[in-house]
């Protein structure tokens, strides 16, 4: 790339994995909006996916968006189980498939839901003790990372919280690669040996040893008996302790366990401690697709708009069980984030909202392009903590992006509601 | 459009109107005066005996944001058990301790509200609130933001910058956040649980350099003052719940030395240490003095048996009362060095000693404040109960009988400790148009809400009179939004959008400086990014609203 050729900087809000980094230096050049550095290889990825087009087609074949809407709202007028899924998007279209979702019936959610689904459902069996990432980077003595995705999937973690005198790391469970820690300046982190498929045994234990009960054995779940009783005790004289994790990377056959675990351990702690979870998700927002699910419907992700309104239903709701069950009839995927390919199911047509750079399994019934959150228009996205909602700017606006999806999805339901007038 | 509503019984206290016979006329929105013969509506409605009200306002009620939809998710059994599908043009919804955004807007319609306002916005997340209350329909909106626990107040505090200072960054917390007014939660409490504090008294000096809630609270009040921010500063008192905090609660009083205070929720503050089980009413202690400080003003925050889920920004609170979560299970948040939430689900029952006389707590705090200006209809929703219920509750306020009835239901030992049964009072419904409407506008400085007088935004409320309370105010038999009917015999019958309000006070720009390096400092976020831009109002669902502060504010 010529670094001539490139045009002014921007400082942009990072949509991408969930951290919400909001000083991201764009560069915009001829082969389209670039990070400034090489910071974060994540972002660099996301904003190269962009790079890449997409066309607007019936069957494969190009086509006009008028006559893509129109072919596309025949399909849903036609169809009995819709699944809207994908929403690896802004919030503004989450809530337009929303507003879809509520004239057609049907199962909502997330492509990368997995590893939220299991907070929450340990949120709604016990709760939860959270901190917010600023709160983390401001308060902490000790941040426990259970597991190394809380590092690879979130790449500027480690720098993000700095290193302050006093602020210690351990891994739990793995072992620092170089680069992993990328940006981390204090002292070189603790490592904990122990077995991640086993986190629920081991958690159990730190509870046992934080509450004083003896706990028997040499080693449980992989780890020394001596580094849980020493690892128990850090978490109980820190003053301001975090354990973060990444449950949508959590091994071991239920994951949810090693959730329950965690949550309950750092619930103990807060009788005499401070202990707060850091629950890292969110990429793609997949935060903020759980946010307006949850306050436009009262339910929220893997739930169903029935007949008699909303209803929750996880288990049921997975849109990779509904489709490998066969019961829906059309696949609604809308992708501005990047996730998972567009899937590309046996007999079941899809209509694809897709920014540039989203990938295909297959040739989808019709697909809707739509811009960039962030540079063709502004848009919102949550950070992976649920409390910041963070402002996209859009750095490229009016050079020739596609409309936005919300707008694309709400000519979607305009068509709707005239094929089903017409009929 | 021209509408004339005519021959309707008129309550109207801002006008002076309390049941007068008169015709209302309406233009484009808005009630005109009188505008003589040549003037021809486009309809004219007979509400010729039936009760006319403009649309009621709620100071206090916790819609959005993002503690509001953690209850949701914690709440599943709340949205498994109420379920609303979209018909008619509606939109879908579930939920009543906790409902969705769409059905909040539709259930206030229904009973005659027209406004709502979300009294804790943290500031991290008041774009996530504001997008939550542009998603509720048909009434009008605003939110308080949250300020007295935030790493940088109080190290502006401690450092001793200076009043100005103070009012700067207040200035521009609600002109970034797009508040309406600011409310202090548990002074320097929520900071102190951070740092591992368990109960923080008024004059107790907290973890940050010794700062107390005293300091706190009055540098926020005059702060408020100063910037001419129309509603007084909005303060939930230091140690809610606990036996005794009423000493708390009027020191707090004592502490703003004559500056205008609004204390919310003071059901939960209202409590004394007497008896058997060191738990009593002190009712008559807070109205005795509400009664006496004309720059007071309270919301009560009635509890009503049932269940509901507790909501607050009050971490120290709710981490205290999380053992008594029903059913088992309950979050608490640190949230951005800005503030924090917690959630608890409750029962509260009628057989319940503490329950039992929570709620005959808060009917004392109704009946024995004299000045209906100055005391609020709330339940806290959805702290003491859903604002479902506030039905139910005027009809407790209106009708001695009932209410003895309800009495003689409660907990014996809690019916022999509180002297409701000996209050005759009944509230005319002249007051209560005082409470729900009039009051409310004037102490958020809402000039055209909350009266019927020429000008005035034509949100109106038509009730067949009913000797069942509960019912004329449950099913209105018209309600109007902006001129527009969009209820009729309790149901909603059309869409609108209400406005988002705002005030906007100046701030000297050097204060930006100060906030950013802090941020970047402690955070990691540029100021910036909080900064909520009027584009972001743009969605075609009604007007930004700023309310001009009051000017004599000032020194
Ligand atoms: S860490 Fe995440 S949010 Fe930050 S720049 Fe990288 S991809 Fe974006
Ligand atoms: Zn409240």
């Amino acid at each position: 790339m010529d670094a001539a050729a490139s045009t002014a900087a921007a400082t942009a809000t990072c949509p991408f994995c969930g951290l919400g980094c909001d000083d991201l230096p764009i560069v915009t050049g001829p082969q389209g909006p670039r990070p400034g550095d090489a910071g974060c290889p994540a972002a660099a990825a996301g904003l190269e996916r962009w790079s890449q087009p997409v066309a607007c087609t019936i069957a494969g074949a190009p086509a006009a968006p008028a006559d893509a809407a129109v072919a596309a709202a025949r399909l849903l007028a036609a169809a009995r189980r819709p699944l809207y899924a994908g929403l690896c998007a802004e919030v503004e279209a989450v809530a337009a498939v929303l507003a879809l979702a509520d004239r057609t019936g049907g199962v909502i959610d997330h492509a990368l839901s997995d590893g939220h689904l299991r907070n929450l459902a340990v949120l709604q069996d016990t709760g939860a003790v959270n901190a917010t990432l600023g709160e983390v980077r401001a308060r902490s003595d000790l941040v426990v990372l259970v597991g190394p995705d809380t590092v690879r999937r979130f790449p500027r973690l480690a720098e993000r919280l700095h290193a302050p005198p006093g602020r210690a790391l351990v891994c739990l469970g793995w072992t620092p690669e170089p680069g992993d820690l990328a940006g981390w300046t204090g002292a070189p982190p603790e490592v904990v040996e122990a077995d991640l498929t086993a986190l629920p045994d081991l958690a159990a234990a730190l509870r046992a040893l934080v509450a004083g009960r003896p706990v028997a054995g040499g080693s449980i779940a992989g780890a020394s008996r001596p580094a849980l009783e020493a690892l128990a005790a850090r978490l109980a004289a820190a003053r301001y302790g975090i354990i973060a994790w990444a449950a949508g990377a959590l091994p071991g056959p239920v994951p949810e366990l090693a959730v329950q675990g965690l949550v309950e351990l750092i619930r103990d702690l807060n009788r005499t401690t401070r202990c707060l979870g850091l629950p890292l998700g969110g990429a793609a927002n997949l935060t903020g697709a759980h946010q307006v699910v949850t306050w436009q419907s009262g339910c929220g992700l893997r739930s169903a708009i029935t007949a008699d309104g909303p209803l929750l239903d996880p288990d049921h709701n997975a849109w990779s069980r509904v489709l490998a069950a066969g019961e829906t009839d059309l696949v609604v995927w809308t992708a501005t984030l990047g996730g998972p390919p567009v899937p590309h199911p046996r007999g079941v047509p899809v209509i694809a909202v897709a920014a540039p750079g989203t990938a295909f399994d297959g040739t989808p019934a019709v697909v809707l392009p739509a811009g960039r959150p962030g540079l063709d228009h502004d848009a919102t996205v949550f950070r992976t903590d649920g409390t910041l909602a963070l402002r996209l700017r859009a750095v490229a606006a009016g050079e020739g992006g596609h409309p936005p999806a919300a707008r694309v999805l709400g000519d979607l339901l305009a068509a709707l509601e005239e094929v089903r007038h017409a009929h | 459009m021209r509408i004339k509503l005519a021959g309707g019984r008129v309550y109207d206290p801002a006008n002076g109107f309390a049941g007068a016979t008169r015709d209302l006329f309406v233009e484009d929105g808005r009630i005109v005066a009188d505008p003589g013969h040549g003037w021809r509506p486009d309809e004219v409605i007979d509400v010729a005996g039936k009760v006319v009200m403009a649309g009621a306002i709620d100071i206090h009620s916790h819609i959005g944001g993002g503690k509001v939809n953690i209850a949701r998710s914690l709440m599943t059994e709340d949205h498994r058990d109420h379920r609303f599908a979209g018909v008619d043009g509606l939109r879908s919804g579930s939920g009543v301790a906790t409902p969705s955004t769409f059905t909040t807007g539709y259930r206030y319609a229904e009973m005659g509200y027209t406004a709502a306002f979300e009294p804790a916005m943290v500031a991290s997340n008041a774009r996530h609130a504001h997008m939550e209350l542009s998603d509720t329909p048909l009434i009008d909106k605003g939110a308080y933001v949250m300020l007295g626990n935030d790493d940088l107040l109080l190290r502006l505090l401690a450092e001793d910058r200076g009043q100005q200072a103070v009012n700067d960054y207040v200035a521009w917390i609600m002109g970034a956040t797009r508040a309406m007014a600011v409310k202090v939660v548990n002074p320097g409490g929520i900071f102190a649980f951070k740092e591992n504090l368990r109960q923080l008294g008024l004059d107790e000096e907290g973890p940050y350099r010794g700062l107390t809630p005293r300091t706190i609270l009055r540098s926020l009040a005059r702060a408020v003052r100063e910037l001419g921010v129309p509603h007084p500063l909005h303060v939930h008192c230091n140690d809610l719940g606990i036996p005794g905090n009423i000493e708390t609660t009027l020191a707090t009083v004592a502490a703003a030395d004559g500056m205008p205070l609004h204390l919310t929720h003071v059901q939960f503050h209202s409590y004394g240490r007497e008896g058997d089980r060191r738990f009593s009413s002190a009712a008559a202690r807070l109205a005795e003095l509400v009664n006496r400080t004309p720059t007071l003003s309270v919301d009560v925050g009635q509890i009503l048996f049932g269940q509901t889920v507790t909501a607050s920004g009050d971490t120290m609170s709710q981490h205290r009362n999380s053992g008594l979560a029903d059913p088992a299970k309950w979050v608490c948040m640190d949230i951005e060095c800005d503030g924090g939430c917690g959630l608890v689900p409750f029962r509260y029952r009628d057989r319940n000693f503490v329950n039992a006389l929570q709620w005959a707590i808060g009917l004392e705090l109704f009946l024995l404040i004299e000045d209906p200006w100055r005391v609020f209809l709330t339940t806290d929703h959805p702290n003491g109960a859903p604002f479902t219920s506030y039905p139910h509750l005027i009809r407790l306020l209106m009708d001695r009988s009932f209410r003895e009835e309800k009495l003689a239901t409660i907990h014996p030992a809690a019916a022999a400790a509180t002297v409701l049964g000996s209050i005759r009072r009944e509230y005319s419904l002249c007051e209560i148009a005082i409470m729900t409407r009039a009051a409310p506008a004037r102490s958020l400085g809402l000039e055209d809400r909350g009266h019927l007088g020429p000008g005035a935004v034509a949100d109106i409320v038509v009730y067949t009179e009913h000797a069942d309370r509960e019912r004329m105010f449950g099913t209105p038999d018209l309600v109007f939004k902006g001129g527009r009917l969009i209820a009729r015999d309790g149901q909603v019958v059309a869409m609108a959008w209400g406005d988002t309000h705002v005030v906007r006070p100046g701030w000297d720009p050097a204060i930006e400086r100060v906030i950013g390096e802090h941020m970047a400092g402690r955070t990691g976020l540029r100021a910036h990014s909080l900064r909520i831009g009027n584009d972001e109002f743009a969605d075609g669902r009604g007007a930004l609203v700023v309310h001009p502060c009051r000017k004599e504010g000032g020194s």
